[in-house]
């Protein structure tokens, strides 16, 4: 196992390097940007972008892979963390591994994957949840998955463990996932949603076509351009992540998102929600306090189209 | 006038009620007055001086007073505490700089005229006035300091003049640049009252950090500008005011710039393109056929006759004012059988004729005539023989005129005869003229072998070319006119070159049996227009296009229709980017155009291993490649290029491959067709799962297999095209394929052409150069440009029609042999990609429904 993994995944890594369109380099689709932006804060924040195809959603998504962390891990193939006993595998809480340093997982849910290949159910290490623990899942066209796929995704993310015969492995995720049309009641499984729109300036569609122009001569090149800001926003996103713990919110913006769920009638869940949200908001943009303009900011991502 | 108006605001902005005396360092100007210590301006007062150890500049008589004050005994003493300084005002110089949005809204005609008025007369008054200048351009994604404060405002006009426009309006990001630039230059200079011009359309749409709110940093701009005592103008070059939201933002000076000087209108060089084309084929063809035009407008008839005139097309002539033909002298004109005979005939080159006569003509006119018995009057045909000949509004000819002209072509001989007196000419003209609603004077019809009706071709080909003619126009006027008068001129010079070589033109029996011989004749001229000698496949249909010629004989359309597949079969070869579907197509046709494609030879190079791996790609090598490069044992082998087909019953692991026994593992679908063509038939009816297998190779570009721990795995870079009825493509394949052919779209015509021609001659070495040509074909910016606004023209759905409309010019340029595609390749992209798979009408309704269904949740 471990053999091929050498072999395999300078090559996939190296791929992957080479063809991700830079964040910064996307034109317009601002929220669609800072929804990406503040579910790399915090992870609980599922994000689920939908709209027309074709409008470079799942370009978006992928483009985030280029902001994961490095993190530290137990090296097992469910990059257990060393400091958390209780989120480790079955093999790691009996020790006999030594702490390293791995690029956050960043997985592309194959469109073939099924109920077994997703909880590793024949073999346990392959499983691409587990493989996906402390990481980023990445979706593409929800829409194309069985319900039984989506379910186990879900539930698992729930538990955030999954448990098999006598061995069990922790399985925490950050999910982000693209849909073609209008999702339905999957929809609110998410706490981010966004639907992404046709860009209809002239000026924006213009340099979108320009920008993949160049992207598609020279790859290389066309990541250069981009790296400062990149790097810039790798930044920011990063002392978001660490400011997180540390941003409060006043005590007359809790009350009044509690008071506006209450008047729409919606479900408690929407009060945590936003709160999470509007914390990572704030911490994106470098403040201790929540402030009205971060609930409003992220309130549209969250409340539901339709009164539940 | 509005000069004058820009001048003052900027003015007022400088002028501050300031009763506060400035001590530190300033500048000279003219600009804004300060009320000052120092040895320079007018002076207004006098004060007692903080420090009178330190006062250079003395005011004697308030200093002389004061010590008069305290005078002893008549005797005045001036001390040091009497010492009174003088208070000046001045005029100093202010910091200006200006902001520039250098987007590509901007480069539109009437904005750039009044963007540029506005700049020249506020680089002229920070000249006049002694101003330090900078300037910040913003566009794309970035803002760029142009210039640094400098007193050189004539460098920093040459820098902004030769600004160029492009990208999206990041003007947040140029703003904030700019006060940077002014915050550092205020620490030396706090008394200075620094100005900010913006430049711009108002219409800025890239926020200053990825995920921001545009609004939301202007407003925080302009809160760090006013605390920073910055004035800001803002100079607005739209037509309808938009800047004007920015300027109530900053609460700036506002000052809207008229769009000035005449605008040059557009007008749609299609007709006179097409009509160019058609005349100067028959002016090259010559000999006694004809062709109408109908619904062309007159000044594009003009317009083309003129490019005809003036391409210097030259004739051989005997230098008669019959332009007798020296290689004839079986129709010599009088003069010359006696010059001929007497051995002092000359040869010389002269301009083709190209004559032109209205619809009222009178056979007299066209004849010539004599007068005195002996004095001949050379007519139209005279005048027009051996060149080419339009009437204007043929339908209104007169029957007499009608049927002099119809005997002269006929005859081929011009008859002048008075009293016993003969003149007699050659008449070998070529023959062209515009037609109302009428109908042709029945002598006449048969010289017109086709009418050309300018509404038949107003097809959406011709939509998007005007679009495409209109947004290079509308984004560089004097460009395009430039490129226009280019084109006409290399027309011209392929018209005058084309006459040359016509004679020798020559054309295979299979084709010449297409058509009549006088079209046949005319389909030559078009091989010539190329500068070839030998008609090929393209003259035939394009000129079957451009002239209106029906095939005159009967053909196979099924082969059309596989002739079709192949032609099409082309681009996902190419370009494997570029998936496309075949509808409607009957199965023969296809298995017998895949047939024809694996018999054409094509080859790749590969490692010779069963996933047809690619040496030139050692990342993608598979297990067994791998080691063998790493042991140095790897070879190249040339190899057929392979061609896959499969039913749309196939199973996920017919197409991935099986394990066998923990090792043994068997090919699928996947690597049998690696770096080549797949071909699915019945898209439509696939299975979910199998589409999704698929669609995961595509995307991944890898098959991975693996069973107890047994991993194998490929790359996977095949070219696909599929068949498909009338059901849909399922979801996880919908967005791989780019386009459907439909064969009822295409017309039969096109059909029996396709199938006497074929191409199989060509294809390997065709697709082989268009694969090597293909990654330096690159799209010009104007062309982008271009095709962008045309795509919005046409209503185009989803932004990622303009990217696949562009890949598909690539390749179809990549398959002419051009590094850059022309009109026609864009053209012919936007027509068959243009809206077709990128918008999908099901999830597209079902959008609007919800929306105004549910309760629409605002924060």
């Amino acid at each position: 196992m471990d053999e091929i993994e050498s072999i395999l995944m300078p090559v996939f890594e190296e791929r992957e390097e080479n063809r991700v369109f830079p964040l910064t380099a996307v034109v317009a689709h601002e929220e669609a940007k800072r929804a990406i932006i503040l579910s790399l804060i915090n992870p609980g924040l599922t994000l689920l972008l939908y709209g027309e195809r074709g409008l470079g959603k799942k370009t978006m998504m992928i483009s985030a892979s280029n902001f994961v962390p490095q993190i530290e891990s137990t090296g097992c193939s469910f990059n257990c963390d060393p400091h958390n006993q209780m989120m480790m595998c079955t093999d790691c809480q009996k020790g006999g591994w030594n702490s390293k340093e791995i690029k956050m997982p960043f997985t592309i849910l194959p469109y073939t994957v099924s109920r077994e290949m997703l909880l590793g159910i024949g073999d346990v290490h392959s499983s691409v949840l587990g493989g996906a623990n402390r990481g980023i899942l990445a979706i593409r066209d929800l829409e194309n998955y069985s319900d039984e796929v989506v379910d186990s995704i879900f539930s698992v993310l729930r538990n955030r463990k999954v448990s098999m015969d006598s061995f069990s492995y922790p399985a925490f995720f950050q999910t982000i996932a693209t849909y073609n049309g209008v999702p339905g009641d999957i929809m609110e499984k998410f706490v981010l949603k966004v639907r992404v729109e046709e860009v209809s300036d002239i000026e924006e569609r213009i340099e979108i076509l320009r920008r993949v122009e160049m992207f598609r001569k020279d790859a290389k090149r066309f990541q250069e351009l981009y790296r400062k800001e990149e790097e810039k926003l790798r930044q920011r996103i990063e002392e978001g992540r660490s400011m997180l713990k540390r941003v409060g919110i006043p005590e007359r913006i809790s009350s009044l998102i509690k008071k506006e769920i209450e008047e729409y009638g919606l479900k408690k869940d929407y009060e945590r929600r936003i709160v999470i949200a509007s914390t990572a908001n704030a911490a994106y943009e470098g403040r201790l306090a929540v402030s009205e303009e971060d609930v409003r900011d992220v309130a549209r991502m969250i409340l539901p189209l339709s009164r539940p | 006038m509005s000069d004058r108006e820009l001048v003052t605001i900027l003015d007022s902005l400088a002028r501050r009620r300031q009763k506060r005396i400035v001590t530190g360092k300033v500048r000279g100007g003219k600009r804004s007055e300060i009320i000052t210590i120092g040895k320079q301006g007018k002076y207004l007062k006098y004060r007692v001086p903080p420090d009178p150890e330190k006062v250079e500049d003395i005011a004697l008589l308030p200093t002389i007073r004061a010590a008069i004050m305290h005078a002893k005994n008549g005797k005045v003493e001036v001390k040091k505490k009497d010492f009174r300084e003088k208070v000046r005002r001045r005029k100093i110089s202010t910091l200006l700089c200006i902001v520039l949005d250098s987007s590509s809204s901007m480069a539109e005609p009437g904005k750039i005229n009044a963007l540029r008025s506005a700049m020249d007369t506020i680089f002229l008054d920070a000249y006049q006035k002694r101003d330090r200048v900078a300037l910040v351009s913003a566009h794309g994604h970035t803002a760029e300091i142009l210039s640094k404060f400098t007193s050189g405002v004539d460098t920093v006009k040459k820098v902004a003049d030769r600004a160029t426009f492009g990208g999206t309006t990041p003007l947040a990001i140029g703003i904030s640049t700019g006060l940077d630039l002014i915050k550092s230059k205020l620490s030396t200079e706090p008394n200075t009252m620094p100005i900010m011009a913006i430049l711009t359309d108002g219409r800025i749409n890239t926020p200053s950090i990825t995920g921001g709110d545009v609004n939301d940093e202007l407003i925080r701009l302009s809160e760090r500008a006013k605390e920073m005592g910055v004035r800001v103008l803002v100079v607005d070059v739209d037509p309808e005011e938009h800047g004007i939201i920015l300027s109530e933002i900053f609460n700036a000076e506002y000052y809207h710039a008229e769009h000035t000087g005449e605008e040059s209108t557009f007008t749609s060089p299609i007709y006179e393109m097409h009509a160019e084309r058609v005349v100067g084929l028959l002016a090259i063809s010559g000999e006694k056929r004809g062709v109408l035009f109908r619904n062309f407008p007159e000044e594009a008839i003009d317009a083309a006759i003129e490019t005809v005139r003036g391409a210097g097309i030259e004739i051989d002539s005997t230098g008669c004012m019959y332009h007798c033909d020296p290689e004839r002298p079986e129709e010599f004109c009088r003069e010359c059988q006696l010059k001929s005979e007497l051995g002092i005939l000359n040869t010389v080159r002269e301009p083709m004729p190209v004559e032109v006569v209205e619809h009222d003509i009178s056979p007299d006119e066209l004849k010539g005539r004599i007068y005195l018995r002996f004095l001949s009057v050379p007519g139209v045909f005279a005048r027009a023989n051996r060149g080419l000949l339009f009437i204007k509004d043929v339908d209104l000819l007169s029957e007499e005129s009608a049927s002099v002209i119809a005997d002269a072509l006929s005859s081929g001989r011009n008859l002048l005869e008075k009293d016993g007196h003969v003149v007699e000419h050659s008449v070998r003209f070529s023959l062209a003229g515009s037609i109302g609603e009428g109908e042709v004077p029945g002598a006449l019809k048969e010289y017109f072998v086709s009418v050309v009706d300018g509404k038949a071709s107003s097809g959406i080909e011709t939509i998007i070319r005007e679009s495409l003619y209109r947004n290079e126009f509308t984004t560089d006027p004097t460009g395009y006119l430039k490129r226009r008068e280019l084109e006409k001129r290399s027309m011209g010079a392929r018209m005058k070159k084309a006459k040359n070589i016509v004679s020798s033109v020559e054309i295979s029996k299979e084709l010449a049996s297409l058509f009549t011989p006088d079209k046949t004749e005319i389909i030559k001229a078009f091989a010539a227009m190329r500068g070839d000698n030998i008609v090929g496949i393209n003259d035939i249909i394009e000129a079957s296009k451009m002239l209106a010629f029906a095939v005159d004989v009967g053909g196979n359309v099924n082969e059309g229709l596989n002739a079709a597949i192949r032609e099409k079969l082309r681009i996902p070869l190419v370009n494997p980017e570029i998936r496309i579907l075949f509808r409607n197509f009957p199965e023969e046709a296809i298995d017998a155009a895949i047939e024809t494609v694996r018999g054409a030879g094509i080859e790749i190079d590969s490692t010779g291993c069963m996933y047809h791996c690619d040496p030139e790609r050692p990342e993608e090598f598979c297990r067994e490649c791998q080691l063998k490069s790493e042991l140095g044992i790897l070879n190249t082998v040339r190899e057929p290029m392979p061609v896959e087909v499969v039913e749309h019953d196939i199973s996920p692991d017919e197409l991935k491959g099986r394990i066998y026994l923990r090792f043994l593992s068997v090919p699928g679908v996947f690597a049998r067709a690696n770096r080549g063509l797949l071909f699915i038939k019945d898209v439509d009816l696939l299975s979910e799962e199998s589409a999704s297998v698929i669609a995961d190779a595509l995307s991944s570009g890898r098959n991975l297999l693996e069973k107890d721990g047994h991993v194998v795995e490929h790359s996977v870079r095949f070219s696909l095209a599929g068949s498909i009825g009338e059901g849909e493509v399922p979801g996880a394949l919908k967005e791989y394929f780019v386009s459907v052919v439909d064969a009822r779209e295409i017309e039969e015509d096109e059909l029996i052409l396709k199938s006497v021609l074929g191409d199989k001659v060509g294809y390997k070495e065709s697709v082989r150069r268009a694969r090597a040509i293909l990654p330096e074909v690159s799209v010009l910016d104007t062309q982008l440009d271009a095709l962008v606004r045309a795509c919005y023209d046409m209503g185009f759905k989803g932004n990622d029609s303009e990217i696949k409309i562009m890949e598909y010019a690539r390749t179809i340029s990549a398959l002419e042999k051009r590094h850059t595609p022309d009109m026609d390749d864009m053209v012919s992209a936007i027509a068959f990609i243009g809206g077709k798979l990128a918008h999908d009408p099901e999830t597209d309704e079902g959008i609007e429904r919800q929306e105004t269904d549910g309760v629409k949740a605002d924060g």
